[in-house]
């Protein structure tokens, strides 16, 4: 293993790059990964000292940002950043559009100001209240107490009018609405009693019961943006420039300026920006984004390499044939980084509840003004008043985006893409796994059995033509076993049909490399010339370590797996047995139709198989697995994607989705029991404004606290 | 009790100033990193090893 090469980081010199990545001439922010402790802190800052021209770097550990300020006519951004790399960090640099981070930054900093106007107004407010209690002249802290509740009305409840508002716009019922009209109609109905002289003054609990639901807000906020920090993500950023070859050498462009037919370079250890046609005479890439597989796999001149393959050798040249965000890669990139958690079923059901429950609080709240009006207007303001404070669904709303939040969290961290949250309202479901057999529950990397040597040369050569441009296994196996040629024929109206096998013609005549229409055996393949037989390749196949372990797991958790397998009877029996499998869970020689067809049946079911030619099965299935065949082409289809190789993931996603919903269903039976109960008093008037002020953001903390606690199990 | 005529300015100026306080600090950028102060405290500036 060679030390990975240091980066070059001319480009971050050029003006094209420093419009876009540069704060302005002087300063410019990175994304530093493995800032861990005081040393790496200190490492950092220290070469302020150093560094001739540096004249300010801070770190922020939270963020992993360093912000760095140089004079410009002393130092270079270039110079820091090999510097930095130097000190044994990866520097990304942040271009300012992408610089989400200062919107962030201006959030937080006005959450925390209304905070701390809430506070300040809302504890001179209690004291005022105590003090009358305790007999001090009532109409004089009445009228402190109505003009300290006066920034509380308008500055500190903005974000719940605003967002009651844009909700009503769009016909819906916000969480925001009970906050809105409770601080309004608490400061309409305090203020009249305040003229008539009367004590029903809320604006002690009002300004309290706002200060905890902010505060409540801004925790969960915290715990949110923590469960989805998505550090790994961030290495999508480093591929916003491309070195593209000119007359002499090579120069820096930036990503957009990338066009096809451009040739470029990379080196080692560089993840392509583009999907583009080798150049070089050969390469080793490494698709572990794309396949998992973190082997290092050959590609011979012409083939078109995927763009998020990382090469592995020191340098190869490429042809742009497709820009990275028309590249399933570059796709899958955006949908990760834009995740959003608000077109989840989930989300949405708990928002239905919610917005069911708030419906009839205040439904509840105006019937019991109208029939209550008559004994007593005051005692009936009172009590809707409480009410509307004391029942509202903010846990219901809190509580399931935050369980969502930890749940994708861990399946991250235990090597599941997944697509969206749906997955785990839909792994729920599942009562039937059906397991594809070849590269699912046996290995993925096949060895060519046959001689190559018993293999004609030109035989050979064909062969690596039809196979150039294809990532099936056998593919592989080929460019394997067989030495590289430096003239390869080259292939017209190449086709890949998945499934089947590759046909192309090569001079003049239309071969094809492909499995026998009759025998549908998955471990072997044959060549045929205009339709006339060739030869057979026969390919090793092993069971993968982690199946029969996890297969066992599964059956014992009550699932019920079977063998699905394009194979001929013989072999998938002896496997399927091998696994463990019934003579009746077995089904063998099914075409990708038959096999989406049996997962209907077995409805509902999860398909676990390969991206590419169970496709269909995934997407007729509850749950779509892909365990290998690319992460962009298998999450088209599929709704998770297993990183690690095995089927170990399976149980892992099932056990993450179980501990998600539990933890839902047990915030949203904790909300409701809470809801119900307390809304009944509110009610028959054992609630007083003031109490229900306390106990609401109680229950909010609750959930809260549940959820957290959960997630450090 | 007309001591309270001085205390409740008092109180209320000293309540505002907290505030004030609070929300400069805010606008200064000095809340918005509560994680590295706390190593960089540790660093006594000795040299490097």
């Amino acid at each position: 293993m060679t030390l990975p090469q240091p980066v070059d980081f001319s480009f971050l010199d050029q003006d094209e790059f420093k419009t876009k990545y540069a704060v302005d001439s002087a300063a410019m922010n990175f994304y530093v990964e493995g800032i861990r402790c005081e040393k790496c802190v200190r490492k950092l800052e220290g070469m302020v000292g150093t560094l001739a021209g540096l004249r300010r770097l801070r770190v922020e550990m939270g963020k992993s940002l360093v912000h760095v300020e140089v004079d410009p006519s002393l130092l270079a951004f270039s110079t820091v950043a090999s510097a930095i790399e130097q000190q044994g960090f990866r520097p990304i640099p942040l271009a300012k559009e992408d610089d989400f981070f200062t919107l962030q930054r201006r959030e937080d900093r006005s959450d925390l100001m209304r905070l701390a106007a809430a506070a300040g107004c809302a504890g001179n407010i209690m004291t005022f209240a105590f003090a009358t209690y305790f007999g001090g002249p009532f109409a004089l802290f009445a009228g402190l107490s109505f003009l300290l509740y006066l920034p509380v009305v308008t500055y500190v409840a903005w974000p719940f009018y605003r967002g009651a508002w844009q909700a009503l716009r769009q016909m819906r019922i916000s969480i925001d609405l009970p906050m809105a009209v409770a601080s309004l109609l608490g400061f309409g109905f305090s203020s009249f009693e305040l003229i008539q002289g009367r004590s029903d003054i809320y604006f002690d609990s009002l300004s309290g019961f706002l200060f905890l639901i902010l505060l409540a807000r801004l925790v969960q906020k915290r715990l949110q943006r923590k469960f989805l920090s998505a550090s790994e993500l961030m290495e999508g950023l480093a591929l916003g420039r491309v070195r593209i070859l000119a007359m002499v050498g090579f120069e820096w462009r930036t990503l957009e300026n990338l066009r096809i037919g451009d040739s470029f370079l990379v080196t080692e250890s560089e993840t392509l920006p583009a999907d583009g046609e080798l150049q070089s005479p050969q390469a080793y890439f490494s698709l572990a984004w794309l396949s998992g597989e973190a082997k290092p796999k050959l590609f011979l001149k012409g083939a078109v390499i995927p763009a998020g393959a990382r090469l592995i050798s020191p340098e190869a040249r490429l042809t742009a044939r497709k820009m990275l965000s028309e590249t399933g890669f570059g796709k899958i990139l955006q949908q990760v980084q834009k995740f959003s958690l608000s077109d989840n079923q989930t989300v949405q059901i708990s928002d239905r509840l919610a917005q069911w429950l708030l419906g009839t609080v205040f439904l509840c709240a105006i019937t019991f003004l109208i029939f209550y009006w008559p004994v007593s207007a005051v005692e009936a303001l009172r009590r809707a008043i409480s009410l509307l404070i004391v029942a509202c669904p903010c846990a219901m709303a809190f509580g399931t985006p935050l369980a969502l939040a930890f749940s994708l969290k861990r399946a991250r961290q235990l090597g599941l893409i997944t697509r969206d949250a749906k997955v785990f309202a839909a792994a729920q479901q599942v009562k039937t796994l059906c397991f594809d057999k070849t590269g699912t529950l046996t290995d993925l990397e096949s060895c060519l059995l046959d001689k190559p040597a018993e293999i004609s040369p030109l035989q050979q050569k064909i062969i690596l033509s039809l196979e150039n441009a294809s990532l099936h296994p056998m593919a592989f196996a080929f460019r394997k076993a067989f030495s590289p040629f430096e003239d390869l024929p080259a292939v017209e109206d190449f086709q890949e049909l998945p499934g089947v096998g590759v046909v192309g013609r090569i001079f003049g005549k239309n071969y094809e490399l492909r499995k026998h229409l009759c025998s549908s055996n998955e471990t072997s393949c044959a060549l045929f010339e205009d339709g006339h037989w060739q030869r057979d390749f026969h390919f090793s196949s092993t069971l993968k370590p982690t199946s029969k372990a996890t297969l066992e797991h599964l059956r014992l958790r009550g699932y019920k797996p079977i063998l699905l397998s394009g194979d001929r009877r013989a072999i998938a029996t002896k496997t399927g047995q091998a696994l463990g499998f019934q003579p009746e869970e077995i089904f063998a020689e099914l075409s990708p139709i038959d096999k989406a067809h049996l997962v209907t049946r077995y409805a509902p079911a999860m398909m676990v198989g390969d991206g590419v030619n169970d496709s269909l099965a995934m997407m007729r299935a509850t749950v779509g697995v892909a365990v290998s065949g690319g992460v962009e082409a298998a999450l088209k289809s599929a709704a998770v994607y297993l990183v690690e190789p095995g089927i170990q993931g399976v149980a892992a996603l099932l056990d993450v989705s179980e501990t998600a919903y539990a933890l839902i269903r047990q915030n949203l039976l904790i909300s409701l029991i809470y809801n119900v109960s307390a809304g009944s008093l509110a009610l028959l008037g054992y609630i007083n404004p003031f109490v229900a002020a306390i106990l609401m953001p109680i229950s909010s903390g609750l959930i809260l606290l549940n959820t957290w606690l959960r997630s450090r199990q | 009790m007309n001591i309270l005529y001085l205390m409740i300015p008092l109180s209320l100026l000293l309540g505002f100033g907290f505030i004030a306080g609070f929300i400069w600090s805010v606008r200064s950028g000095q809340l918005d990193d509560t994680e590295t102060p706390a190593y960089r405290i540790l660093d006594e500036g000795e040299e490097q090893p």
